[in-house]
């Protein structure tokens, strides 16, 4: 490195260290909403969690007891171990035990009635050894195959008991089932709204209050309600769609002195700020947008027990713009403005992630708790407006659907 | 201020203590308001960036050690908040590597311009040289404040902007020279 170098560098951190900008200290406000902003969203975020989670844990904890329960209740004969056997040796070895210790069995005609019950005990224990829970040792089973058949009792009753097992060992060999459920959705959240910068129409923006237009939204509200049609498969796998009447609003708090006001040439921008007398935006109320929703969603649920379990969907939406209420600021001329037709994109595209829990009633309803997070993927205005505002919110979910088929 | 305040407001925003981080803010606002227009040409988006970068000071305050001085750091936070912000916009070739492994070959004559220089900007007024900075592109004005202005070496910024030693080290040549050559063009104008 030359001494020119040095020179030349040490001068400019000198100078330039130390350069302060012009920055109004009034601008802690709007770094103070931002953070309020932040901080309401941390909450309503972590206490979603944290209700699902407790919410989960009650569930799994409700089904791990009942399930205990029930195990010990319908194996109380039968000790278990965790060694695994291997399936080929285990039809013979069971049919080698059968027959070495009920050996007049095959002569009576009982023989069919022991084959099947052993047969059984046989597709039960295979099943669980497929899914990797514990095994029954073998001699306990024909033990208690044995001790069954010496019992006077009706073969209703022996493949009663014999049947117990299978729930515990979720031996349902029903084939992949399609079922219909329709239903209806009620939705309430929090809406918000990111506005920035259409870097395309940048030259339009009048910079000099543009915070003013950008800071201006605080927390609204929003609410999804509509009709639902739901395609089940295999009573987990499920696609979800239908039609909602969704809402975004938004509060806006406008008040500002515009003493620059711009000359925009339709085709190159802002060319110059015309001198006038100052004049004061002032507004104060709700935003309200109002779209037509058809969503597209892909689900997955998780049973605890028959008629409780977790679900969790996510999916794509299409929004047609309905109606807008309220007023915005345009941010090139700085006047307020409606809502309309002119800067609203007529179809949004937008997501939606929700996760909770449904509870099947004996009547087949299902009931479906889930909080849920919508956003739109791009502008609600269309491209040629200077702005982008991007609609979000966070709600919680509530349906209803009937298992029609 | 003193460094007792200081460690007090510090201690005040690691617990997000509104009056404090408004402390912080009106104390620290204009120097970083200057670092971010070192940074971005466009005052209202230096003010954003402003905006943004407290908003992560004061969300990242709590792994403040101490290490360095809470300017350094904070200057840090500011330069990376307007790094993304020229990352996410048109400025792309910032962090692009363009056939900028041209080395500068000094001679006696380009040392002798720049300690003229030296002796030139030495009496120029500050906002002076900052438009003259702030007229270079992009590219190379990034590199002269990062390099010469906020201490960073050659391999920080390649590791920052994702360009190899050898183009910082050439931009930082080009921005000087281009800068000389501004400088004594618009001065013997004058």
């Amino acid at each position: 490195m030359s001494k020119g170098d040095l020179n030349i560098d040490n001068i400019l951190k000198d100078r330039l260290s130390s350069f302060e900008g012009k920055i109004p200290l009034s601008d802690w406000n709007i770094i103070e909403k931002k953070l309020n902003r932040r901080k309401r969203i941390f909450i309503f975020y972590w206490s979603s969690i944290t209700l699902l989670l407790l919410i989960g844990s009650f569930v799994l904890y409700n089904s791990a007891t009942k399930n205990y329960k029930e195990y010990n209740l319908k194996t109380e004969n039968l000790r278990t171990f965790k060694k695994p056997i291997e399936k080929n040796t285990l039809n013979k070895e069971i049919e080698n035990k059968i027959v070495l210790k009920y050996p007049k069995t095959e002569k009576n005609n009982k023989n069919s009635n022991l084959n099947s019950i052993a047969t059984e005990t046989y597709n039960s224990n295979e099943q669980k050894s497929n899914i990797g829970i514990e095994y029954i040792q073998l001699d306990l089973i024909s033990k208690f195959v044995s001790d069954l058949y010496n019992f006077n009792m009706s073969s209703i009753e022996k493949s009663k008991i014999l049947n117990l097992n299978k729930p515990i060992y979720n031996s349902n060999k029903s084939n992949c089932k399609f079922s219909i459920e329709i239903g209806v959705n009620f939705s309430p959240s929090i809406g918000m709204e990111a506005i920035k910068e259409n870097a395309k129409m940048n030259k339009f923006i009048n910079h000099s209050y543009f915070n003013a237009i950008a800071g201006s939204s605080s927390f609204g509200n929003g609410m999804n309600n509509g009709l639902n049609m739901q395609i089940n498969y295999n009573k987990k796998w499920f696609i979800s769609s239908g039609i909602n009447f969704k809402e975004y609003s938004v509060y806006h708090s406008f008040d500002y002195t515009i003493s620059e006001f711009p000359n925009v040439d339709i085709l190159q921008g802002i060319l110059k700020y015309l001198p006038k007398s100052p004049e004061n935006v002032k507004y104060e109320g709700k935003g309200l947008l109002k779209f037509i929703n058809i969503p597209l969603l892909f689900g997955y649920r998780h049973y605890f027990t028959p008629s409780l379990g977790i679900e969790s969907k996510t999916g794509i939406n299409l929004s047609k713009f309905s109606t807008g209420q309220g007023k915005s600021v345009n941010p090139t001329y700085l006047h307020l403005e409606d809502y309309s037709r002119e800067n609203i994109r007529n179809w949004s595209k937008g997501y939606t992630l929700s996760t909770g829990i449904f509870y099947k009633s004996k009547r087949n309803f299902i009931f479906t708790l889930e909080p849920n997070y919508s956003s739109m993927i791009g502008s609600a205005y269309k491209k040629s407006y200077p702005v982008k505002n991007r609609l979000y919110n966070y709600g919680l979910n509530f349906n209803i659907n009937y298992i029609i088929k | 201020m003193d460094k007792s305040k200081i460690y007090e407001i510090i201690e005040g925003c690691k617990k997000n203590d509104r009056n404090c981080q408004k402390l912080l803010f009106e104390f620290y606002s204009k120097k970083m308001m200057g670092v971010c227009q070192r940074y971005c040409n466009n005052s209202e988006i230096a003010r954003d960036l402003v905006h943004d970068g407290f908003i992560k000071v004061f969300t990242k305050i709590s792994s403040f050690k101490g290490d360095s001085s809470l300017e350094t750091w904070m200057t840090r936070i500011f330069i990376n908040t307007c790094l993304s912000h020229l990352k996410k916009t048109e400025n792309r070739q910032v962090f692009m590597d363009i056939d900028e492994n041209i080395h500068s070959i000094k001679d006696d004559n380009e040392n002798k311009d720049e300690n003229e220089f030296a002796v030139m900007i030495k009496n120029m007024p500050v906002s002076k040289i900052f438009d003259y900075i702030n007229s270079l592109p992009e590219k190379y004005k990034i590199i002269l404040n990062m390099y010469s202005v906020d201490g960073f070496s050659h391999k920080q910024i390649s590791e920052t902007l994702g360009i190899q030693i050898g183009s910082s080290k050439s931009r930082l040549s080009r921005a000087r020279t281009m800068l000389i050559d501004k400088i004594k063009h618009n001065e013997s104008k004058n």
